[in-house]
């Protein structure tokens, strides 16, 4: 198995023969796509400059595909020992040359098994609404890439992203057709060289084990909690940007919204975006918080001098400050734990989907023995969520959410005091019901006070918080202003909201406490 | 510079009829062909100077496809303005600002201005929608109709001064001046080192 060919370097001269698996993109019967290297796609799309580094790396991969030159998707054997899965997927995760990408990624995806290109074929396209909404986004998916120029390769690549949108549309109802999923798909084919068969399945892998079916049904679920999960980490992560962005008001629309529903497609450079997809197929959603909290902290310092707008032009421009592999390097060593992921997951379900009736979100997966379970394919088309009536809502009053605040710690057992006069017998340690008016006024008391956060900086410091910590304690909160505002040393530390002032809208009381828990009274 | 007034203004319109391009025309006066389609929204600025009141306009350049309204309902929310875009070489982007016009006199807010905007004029030939069917339409409702071009620049600047103007009048006839969505936040000290920090770092503008 191999052909010879070259790798190109960035001035487009070849440095070095070395031997290219043959790759056979699956087509429609009559669409062959286009020449590769002509096109720019497959191993094309990304070039590089062979360096020993790279030359090692191939050589690894190299060993690896003689060993099974045999089979048509040659890495999906080692998926069945579980050693040599591991190995294979640490070496995604490092990166597998260009050469090899498109055929690494079918085997993480386990992809081969879903392959049916008799299937696909017979799919019939989507009805002519979904269809002119998808014609719509046709040359507006990396529009200056020459395999998407209409002019070229008879309009191969165009046609392809079509047939398939509008094949999964048919497939998939209740998913349909969302924008930003033709930069996903178009970003498949590019990378697989136009196989179009196998981007479909990809597409439908993607949607159905990673999960991305939340981030295109309506109403998108699963984007709206991976945002609100992301907005905790970041708070913890890099709390002075995080305040920033909550002071200018930063809209997640214009920037973290757009890159996790098209997994960075439209925001950074290819080579950048097949890395994060390397990671992010081995790893899943976690590898987007990473990326974005090392895209922000990269660029941290100039941000925090920027109003909305221009930090979302600077977030919008960022591909063009940021060298790929170093992006990658910081990324993985972004540590985020997965039992916090899980603690702002119940979080979530507590807060925001207990808030609304649960009812009108469908689930985000299939429970286990249901997706084992070959018949019952039919989680992937739930009735379509009723269309909630568009308008604008009213902001969600302060105190449900001090009250909420407070129902949280209550049921976690970890209420803390926030009046001098709390005894055992306070109400809200026995249930979990909506504190009495005294209560609430005293938190607000406290909450309204002031809001102040020590600047943590990089180090994730909730990790260390430890159950001594969380004692409850009696702390006048009267006091601890009056201090704050005596002692004008700790000024660039804090920033203080009077009273009266509108609470932002999560108000995380735990974190408070935990400072004020720290202070030296 | 002093800001005296800040409007919220929002593109809407069926997908591909050129929001975005009409946005960046206005705001940075650039037209670009390959412009890529727009998931979620983009949030622009732009001061500009109207009878002596110096105004920013907050631009929210907003997705064609309404799934996306689930994200952000508040695309609406303190939107004083609202350019509701359709292209004249697609029928079916003249409904769809028919909808919206309908969606928003039920749904926003009472005193949202809207001004609506033929686009891609320098594509006069292939003309689907009559102009004089279209400026009729905005009659009846009530609303001015510019016919625009992001390619040429024609009518841009016009269509978003006009919806200034319009909250500007609607303002000074109801009495109470619209506060400003900043003017509303909270109310934040910070200490003095950051201020003049700030200050000194702000080259932005």
């Amino acid at each position: 198995m191999g052909a010879t060919c070259g790798i190109i370097s960035r001035n487009g001269k070849e440095i070095k023969q070395v031997a290219l698996p043959i790759q056979r993109p699956k087509f429609l019967e009559g669409f062959p796509p286009p020449d590769l290297r002509e096109a720019g796609i497959g191993y094309y799309l990304i070039p590089q400059t062979m360096n020993d580094r790279l030359l090692e790396n191939l050589g690894k991969w190299n060993k690896m595909i003689n060993m099974y030159s045999s089979t048509t998707y040659p890495f999906e054997t080692y998926l069945k020992d579980p050693e040599r899965k591991q190995k294979l997927l640490r070496r995604i995760r490092k990166g597998p040359p260009v050469q090899y990408r498109w055929q690494a990624w079918i085997a993480v995806m386990q992809l081969s098994s879903k392959i049916n290109e008799d299937a696909y074929a017979k799919f019939p396209m989507a009805e002519e609404t979904i269809m002119a909404t998808i014609k719509r986004d046709l040359d507006r998916t990396f529009p200056n890439q020459p395999y998407f120029d209409k002019q070229n390769f008879n309009n191969s690549g165009q046609a392809s992203l079509e047939r398939i949108l509008g094949k999964f549309a048919s497939q998939h109802p209740d998913i349909g057709y969302c924008q930003g999923m033709n930069f996903i798909a178009g970003f498949l084919l590019m990378i697989s060289g136009g196989s179009e068969i196998e981007a479909y399945f990809a597409l439908q892998v993607l949607c159905e084990k990673y999960d991305l079916r939340g981030f295109f049904i309506e109403n998108m679920p699963y984007l709206k909690k991976c945002v609100w999960i992301f907005n905790r980490i970041f708070r913890i992560k890099l709390p002075k940007l995080w305040e920033h962005f909550q002071d200018e008001n930063v809209p997640d629309d214009a920037w973290i919204l757009k890159w996790f529903m098209t997994i960075y497609s439209m925001t950074l450079n290819f080579e950048a975006i097949a890395r994060i997809w390397d990671c992010f197929l081995v790893d899943g959603i976690k590898m987007l918080y990473r990326v974005a909290l090392s895209i922000l902290s990269s660029i941290e310092t100039n941000l925090l001098g920027l109003d909305a707008v221009e930090i979302c032009e600077a977030l919008k421009e960022v591909k063009n400050i940021i060298d790929p592999e170093s992006l990658i390097i910081s990324s993985l060593k972004v540590k985020i734990q997965k039992e916090k992921i899980k603690m702002f997951e119940n979080a979530y379900k507590r807060r925001i989907l207990g808030r609304n009736s649960t009812k009108s979100v469908p689930p985000l997966r299939p429970k286990p023995e249901e997706a084992t379970n070959a018949q019952s394919e039919q989680w992937l088309k739930p009735p379509l969520p009723k269309k909630e009536p568009y308008s604008p809502q009213p902001r969600p009053f302060v105190m449900e959410e001090i009250r909420e605040d407070i129902r949280d710690h209550s049921a976690r057992g970890k209420m803390h005091s926030f009046s001098s006069n709390v005894s055992e017998e306070h109400p809200l340690r026995r249930s979990t019901q909506v504190p009495t008016l005294p209560d609430i006024y005293s938190a607000r008391k406290y909450t309204n006070s002031f809001r102040a956060e020590p600047s943590t900086g990089w180090v994730d410091d909730d990790s260390s918080r430890s159950e001594s910590d969380e004692a409850s304690e009696t702390v006048d909160v009267k006091t601890v202003l009056h201090e704050l505002l005596r002692d004008k040393s700790r000024d660039n530390l804090f920033r203080i909201n009077y009273i009266g002032a509108p609470l932002k809208r999560e108000v995380d009381i735990d974190k408070k406490i935990n400072f004020i828990n720290r202070l030296p009274i | 510079m002093e800001v005296d007034r800040e409007f919220k203004i929002v593109t809407l319109g069926e997908g591909r009829v050129g929001k975005t391009s009409l946005a960046m025309r206005y705001v940075r006066g650039q037209f670009n062909e390959k412009e890529q389609s727009t998931t979620n929204a983009n949030f622009l600025e732009k001061n500009i100077r109207i009878n002596e009141t110096s105004i920013k306009l907050n631009i929210w350049d907003t997705a064609g496809q309404e799934r996306f309204r689930a994200l952000a309902p508040n695309y609406y929310r303190e939107a004083k303005g609202a350019l509701l875009v359709y292209d004249i070489t697609d029928k079916e982007s003249f409904w769809k600002v028919v909808s919206w016009v309908e969606e928003l006199k039920m749904q926003a807010d009472k005193d949202i201005s809207f001004v609506i905007a033929g686009n891609k004029c320098d594509l006069e030939l292939d003309r689907q929608i009559p102009k004089e069917q279209a400026i009729a339409y905005a009659k009846q409702i009530g609303a001015a109709h510019y016919s625009t071009s992001a390619k040429s620049g024609m009518g841009v600047n016009e269509c978003f001064e006009e919806i200034a103007k319009l909250i500007l009048d609607k303002e000074s006839r109801s009495g109470s001046p619209i506060r400003s969505s900043k003017a509303r936040s909270r109310v934040i000290v910070k200490n003095q080192e950051e201020v003049v920090k700030k200050k000194k770092s702000g080259g932005c503008c």
